[in-house]
C-alpha cells in the first residue's frame, strides 16, 4: 500500500504544480477584485445565485475589454455571518491584494465587510444590502448601487399615491393607509420613510401602525380584527417570512377588505415562499422588486437595451430562466463597477470617487433600467435607480408598474371580493 | 381613536372573535405545551430541542403531502409511532448519557442537540419555506360573526383530547403510576423493581411523538423551515412555567392564559407588546407561585 | 439463604465496608446494628444493588448477583424497605402499594397481598386515598413496609425503621416485623435499637466502622460485654 502510495503522491503533487504554473501564466493579464458571499449557512441559496449574477456580467465585461485593459477576475470568499464576513474581507485584502471588494447579498453582512475594507483604505462595493445604516457611517471608500430600504419605502408610496389612488377614484389625501410591519431594521426603514412621506408629501391618513417579531408572531386575528374597525383602504405591509402568507390567510379568513396590499424587497410577499404557499389565493399582492416577466426592453435607452437583452440571455443561458433579483442586483452592481473603473482607470480611492461622482446616467441606462447619479456619502439616487411594482397574478410575481417599463397591467384594483380574484 | 372605546354589536362581535381566537391558538399551544411538560416533569430534564422536534413533525407532513400527496390529518397517525420511534432513538444516543448528570451539563446537550438538528433541516431541505397546502388549511369556519380556520378547530379538540388522554394514562394506568413514581423519588422506585431508565426512555419517546404529531398538526397553519420550532418553544417554556412543571392540566390552562394575554394584548396594545406581557407573567409566577398557578406547593422541587 | 462474601465498599474515595461477610438463612431474622455511619445502610445497598461493591459477591441461594441490576433483584426476592421511608408522597396510600407490586411475579398475586398488607395494618386500609405525604410517621413507615410487602419479597430488608418514632409506635413495628416473620419471611434488620432488635433477631451481627466485628446468636450478643458497654449503655 505504502510503496504505491509515495509514486500517487509525486504525481498528484507534480499535477498541481503544472497547473499553478500555467495559472500564474494566464494570471498576468488579469485584475482581480475580492467578492464576498454567503457560501454556507442559512443564506447559501441566495449568495450563490449572487455570485451567479456577478460571473454571469463578469464574463460580458470581459468580452468587452475586461476592466482597465485587463481581464477582470475573481478572489471568491465565503462569508455566512458577520464575523467571518469581516475576517475574510481582511483575508481578501492582506493576503490576495485586491484593492476592490464586492457583495454580499445580505444586510447582516455588509457593515461588517464594508468596515473591514474602509479600515484598510480599499473600496467596498455593495450591491444588494439595504440596510439604512450602511452609508451614514462616515466610511470614505463604501458605495453602494442598490438604494437602501428607505428607497424602498419612498417608491412603494410613489406607487400608492400616483397609480392607486387614482384607480380608486380618490386624491392621495382622502387615503386611509395603515402600517403593518415586521421589526427588523429593513422592515423599520421601509415603514418609516414611507409613513413620512405618505403624511409628509402626500397628506395620507395613517389609522394604524403596528410592529411585529416576525420569528414569534403566531397569530395575526387581533390585528385584523382591530384594522378592520379602521378600514383602511391600503395595508403597507413589510412581512419577512412565514409571516407574510400567514397574514394573508387569516385576513381571509376574518374577511377582511381593504383596496390594496403592499409590500416591499425580496423577503414575504416578495419571496416565492410566498407563491408557492397561496399559489391563486395570493392574488392581488403588490412587492416592489426587481423587475420581472413583462419588463419591457424597448422602454429602456439603446444603451441599456443592449447590455440589458445581453444580461437576460446570458442568465438564460446559464440557468435556464429569467433573471431572479440576486442576479439583477448583483450583475447591474458589477457592470456599474465597470463604468467607474473605465472612468477613473484607477482603483486609487481618490480617483476612484472622483470618477464615482462624475457619473449620470439617467433611468433606462443599464442592466435593470437603472441610471446613476451617486451621493457624497457613496448611495445612489432613489430616483434613478428604478424600482418596479409586481404584482402576484396566478402564483407567478408580473411587473406591473411603471406602466411605461411593462407589457403587463394590475388587476384587481380595488381588490374584489376573496373568492372573485380569479 | 380607541376602537375599544365604542360599545355596540360591532364589539360584541370583536370581544366574541378575540375570544374564539384566543381559544383556538392556546389549543395549539398546548398541543405544543404538553409533551415539553411531561418530559420536563417525569425525567426534570428541560428539552431544549422540543422546538426542533416540532420542526421535524412539520417536514414529515410537508414532505409526505409533497411526494406521497398524503394529507396532514393522515399522516398524524403515522407521526405518532414514527416520532416514538425518534424518541426511543434520540434517548438512548443523546439523552441517556446525561440524565444522572447535572442540569448544566443536561442544557448544553439538549442545545446543542437543537442546534444540530436546525443545521440538519439546513442541510438536507435549506433554509426555504416549506408549505402545505391541503384543503383544510383554506377551510373557513363562520360561527355567530366569527371565524376561523378548520386546522385550528381540529388542533385545538386533539388538544383537548391529547391532554386527557395524558392525564388518564399518568394517573390511572400502571404505567402512567411508575411514571410518576420515578419522578417523585427515582431510588425509591428503583427498590420497587422498577427500571428507571425504561421509565425515562418511555416517557421520553411519548414526549417526542405528542410534539411531532404537534408539528404535522401544525402544519396546515404554519410553513416547516429550519428554526420553525424557534416559534413556538419559547412560549412553550412559560406555559409550562405557569401551570406548573408536569402538571397536563396546568399546561393546558396556561396555554390559554398565554393566547389570552397574546390576544387581547395585541389587540389592545400592539403586538410588539406580546412578549413583554407574558414574560412579565412568567416572571411573576417564578417569583410570587414557583410551583405554576395551579401547582401544588412545594412539588416543583420534586415534580409531579 | 442470602450470603454476603469479603465486601468492599467505597463512596467516592471513601471506604464504607472492609470485607464484610456475613450469612441470612431462611426464615430468621438478621439483626445488622451498630453506631451511625457504620457501614450498616451501605450493607443493605449493596444487597439492593444500589451501591456497587469493588470487592466482593453478594449471594442469593448461591446465585451471584454482581452482574444483576437492582431493578432486576426485586423481582428475585430481595426487598428493601428504605431509611427515612421514601414513599411517593404526591400518590394516594394505595397508589403507593400497588406500586410495591410492579413486578409481573408481584402483580399476579397482587389482590391477594394487598389483603394481607391491609390485615396487617388495617389504618392502611383506612387512608387508602389519602397521599401519602400527609400520613403520620408511623403510619407512613407502616405503608412503606406495607408497599415492600407487596413485591413479595423473598429477603425483606428494613433499613432503621423505627427510626424517630414514639416508644408506643417502635414496639409495634417490632411486633409487625415478627408476624412477618412468623408468616415465614427472612428478615435483614438494620437497627440502633439495639436491645430490641437482639431481643428479636435469631442472629446478628456488629458493624463497626465498616468492619465486622461481632457475629453471632441475638441473644449471645445481648450478653456480650463488649457490646453492653458500646452500645446498650451498661
Amino acid at each position: 500500500m505504502r510503496r504505491r502510495l509515495v509514486p500517487a503522491v509525486a504525481v498528484v503533487l507534480a499535477l498541481a504544480g503544472m497547473a499553478a504554473v500555467t495559472w500564474g501564466q494566464a494570471l498576468s493579464g488579469e485584475y482581480k477584485i475580492g467578492v464576498l458571499e454567503p457560501l454556507t449557512g442559512p443564506l447559501a441559496g441566495e449568495g450563490k445565485r449572487h455570485l451567479e449574477g456577478f460571473e454571469i456580467v463578469r464574463d460580458l465585461i470581459n468580452e468587452r475589454g475586461g476592466v482597465m485593459g485587463k481581464k477582470l477576475a475573481f478572489a471568491v470568499a465565503d462569508a455566512p455571518d458577520p464575523t467571518a464576513a469581516a475576517s475574510e474581507a481582511n483575508r481578501l485584502i492582506t493576503r490576495e491584494n485586491v484593492k476592490i471588494v464586492t457583495g454580499t447579498f445580505s444586510s447582516r453582512l455588509c457593515g461588517a465587510a464594508s468596515e473591514a475594507a474602509a479600515r484598510h483604505n480599499v473600496i467596498y462595493w455593495e450591491t444588494s444590502c439595504v440596510d439604512p445604516r450602511f452609508n451614514k457611517r462616515g466610511l470614505k471608500t463604501v458605495y453602494r448601487t442598490e438604494i437602501d430600504a428607505t428607497g424602498f419605502g419612498w417608491y412603494n408610496v410613489e406607487f400608492i399615491a400616483k397609480h392607486l389612488a387614482p384607480r380608486f377614484g380618490k386624491k392621495p389625501n382622502e387615503l386611509k393607509i395603515a402600517f403593518l410591519s415586521e421589526d427588523s431594521s429593513y422592515g423599520q426603514g421601509v415603514t418609516e420613510s414611507a409613513r413620512q412621506r405618505a403624511k409628509g408629501e402626500f397628506g395620507m391618513q395613517e389609522v394604524a401602525l403596528e410592529y411585529y417579531n416576525f420569528q414569534t408572531i403566531n397569530d395575526f386575528t387581533p390585528i385584523i380584527v382591530k384594522f378592520k374597525q379602521l378600514n383602511p383602504d391600503v395595508v403597507h405591509h413589510i412581512g419577512y417570512t412565514n409571516d407574510a402568507p400567514l397574514f394573508w390567510r387569516q385576513a381571509r379568513e376574518q374577511n377582511f377588505m381593504f383596496k390594496a396590499l403592499v409590500h416591499a424587497g425580496a423577503t414575504g410577499y416578495g419571496s416565492s415562499d410566498f407563491g408557492k404557499a397561496l399559489g391563486a389565493d395570493g392574488n392581488g399582492v403588490f412587492a416592489l422588486l426587481e423587475p420581472g416577466p413583462g419588463f419591457k426592453l424597448e422602454s429602456l435607452k439603446p444603451e441599456g437595451q443592449k447590455i440589458e437583452k445581453d444580461f437576460r440571455d446570458a442568465v438564460q443561458k446559464r440557468t435556464g430562466s429569467y433573471p431572479l433579483g440576486s442576479h439583477q442586483l448583483a450583475g447591474s452592481g458589477l457592470w456599474l463597477l465597470k463604468l467607474v473603473l473605465d472612468a477613473a482607470k484607477s482603483d486609487d480611492p481618490e480617483k476612484f470617487h472622483t470618477a464615482v461622482m462624475s457619473l449620470d446616467m439617467p433611468i433606462g441606462s443599464m442592466i435593470n433600467g437603472w441610471g446613476v447619479k451617486f451621493s457624497e456619502t457613496g448611495q445612489n439616487a432613489n430616483d434613478r435607480v428604478q424600482h418596479y411594482m409586481l404584482q402576484w397574478q396566478n402564483g407567478q410575481l408580473v411587473t406591473v408598474w411603471p406602466e411605461e417599463f411593462t407589457t403587463q397591467r394590475a388587476k384587481w384594483i380595488p381588490l374584489p371580493a376573496w373568492d372573485q380574484r380569479k | 381613536m380607541d376602537p375599544a372605546a365604542r360599545l355596540g354589536p360591532a364589539q360584541i362581535a370583536v370581544v366574541a372573535q378575540l375570544g374564539v381566537s384566543t381559544i383556538l391558538l392556546g389549543g395549539i399551544y398546548a398541543l405544543i405545551a404538553v409533551g415539553l411538560t411531561l418530559i420536563f416533569g417525569i425525567m426534570r430534564v428541560v428539552n431544549f430541542a422540543h422546538g426542533e422536534f416540532l420542526m421535524l413533525g412539520m417536514y414529515l407532513a410537508f414532505w409526505a403531502a409533497t411526494l406521497a400527496s398524503l394529507d396532514p390529518y393522515f399522516v398524524v397517525f403515522a407521526s405518532i409511532p414514527i416520532f416514538f420511534a425518534v424518541g426511543l432513538v434520540t434517548y438512548a444516543l443523546v439523552m441517556r448519557g446525561v440524565i444522572h448528570a447535572s442540569h448544566n451539563v443536561q442544557i448544553f446537550t439538549t442545545v446543542g442537540l437543537s442546534t444540530a438538528l436546525q443545521n440538519v433541516a439546513l442541510v438536507l431541505w435549506t433554509g426555504d419555506f416549506r408549505t402545505v397546502r391541503p384543503w383544510e388549511s383554506f377551510a373557513i369556519v363562520r360561527v355567530a360573526g366569527t371565524a376561523f380556520n378548520l386546522s385550528q378547530v381540529v388542533a385545538f379538540l386533539i388538544a383537548i383530547l391529547l391532554t386527557i388522554a395524558l392525564v388518564a394514562f399518568m394517573k390511572w394506568t400502571h404505567s402512567g403510576r411508575v411514571m410518576r413514581a420515578t419522578a417523585q423519588d427515582r431510588d425509591a422506585a428503583t427498590l420497587m423493581g422498577i427500571d428507571t431508565d425504561r421509565v425515562y426512555r418511555l416517557t421520553f419517546a411519548i414526549g417526542i411523538a405528542c410534539v411531532g404529531g404537534a408539528g404535522v398538526l401544525v402544519s396546515p397553519l404554519y410553513a416547516a423551515y429550519p428554526t420553525a420550532g424557534l416559534q413556538f418553544v419559547l412560549l412553550s417554556y412559560v406555559i409550562v412555567v405557569l401551570g406548573g412543571l408536569g402538571d397536563m392540566v396546568g399546561a393546558m390552562l396556561g396555554a390559554l392564559i398565554v393566547a389570552a394575554v397574546e390576544v387581547v394584548g395585541s389587540y389592545f396594545f400592539g403586538a410588539a407588546w406580546k412578549e413583554v406581557f407574558y414574560f412579565l407573567l412568567f416572571i411573576g409566577v417564578l417569583v410570587f407561585r414557583p410551583a405554576g398557578l395551579f401547582g401544588q406547593r412545594g412539588a416543583e422541587t420534586l415534580g409531579v | 439463604m442470602l450470603t454476603l462474601e469479603g465486601i468492599d465498599a467505597f463512596y467516592g474515595d471513601l471506604q464504607a465496608l472492609h470485607d464484610v461477610s456475613l450469612t441470612v438463612e431462611q426464615g430468621r431474622v438478621f439483626a445488622l446494628v451498630g453506631a451511625n455511619a457504620a457501614g450498616k445502610s451501605t450493607t443493605l445497598r449493596v444487597v439492593s444493588g444500589l451501591v456497587t461493591p469493588r470487592r466482593g459477591r453478594v449471594l442469593l441461594e448461591g446465585r451471584d448477583l454482581s452482574r444483576v441490576p437492582a431493578y432486576q433483584r426485586v423481582d428475585l426476592g430481595i426487598v428493601q424497605v428504605p431509611e427515612g421511608r421514601r414513599l411517593f408522597p404526591f400518590m394516594s396510600v394505595a397508589e403507593n402499594l400497588l406500586l410495591g407490586a410492579h413486578t409481573a411475579r408481584a402483580r399476579a398475586e397482587r389482590e391477594t397481598t394487598l389483603r394481607y398488607v391491609y390485615g396487617l395494618f388495617p389504618v392502611l386500609a383506612d387512608r387508602q386515598r389519602q397521599l401519602a405525604g400527609s400520613l403520620s410517621g408511623g403510619e407512613q413507615q407502616m405503608c412503606a413496609i406495607g408497599r415492600a410487602l407487596m413485591a413479595r419479597p423473598r429477603v425483606l430488608m428494613l433499613d432503621e425503621p423505627t427510626l424517630g418514632l414514639a416508644p408506643v409506635l417502635v414496639a409495634r413495628i417490632f411486633e409487625t416485623v415478627r408476624t412477618i416473620n412468623a408468616d415465614g419471611m427472612t428478615v435483614l434488620l438494620v437497627e440502633q435499637n439495639v436491645r430490641q432488635a437482639l431481643t428479636l433477631a435469631h442472629r446478628a451481627a456488629v458493624l463497626e466502622s465498616g468492619h465486622l466485628v461481632l457475629d453471632g446468636r441475638g441473644a449471645e450478643l445481648l450478653g456480650d460485654e463488649r457490646l453492653k458497654r458500646a452500645y446498650l449503655g451498661l
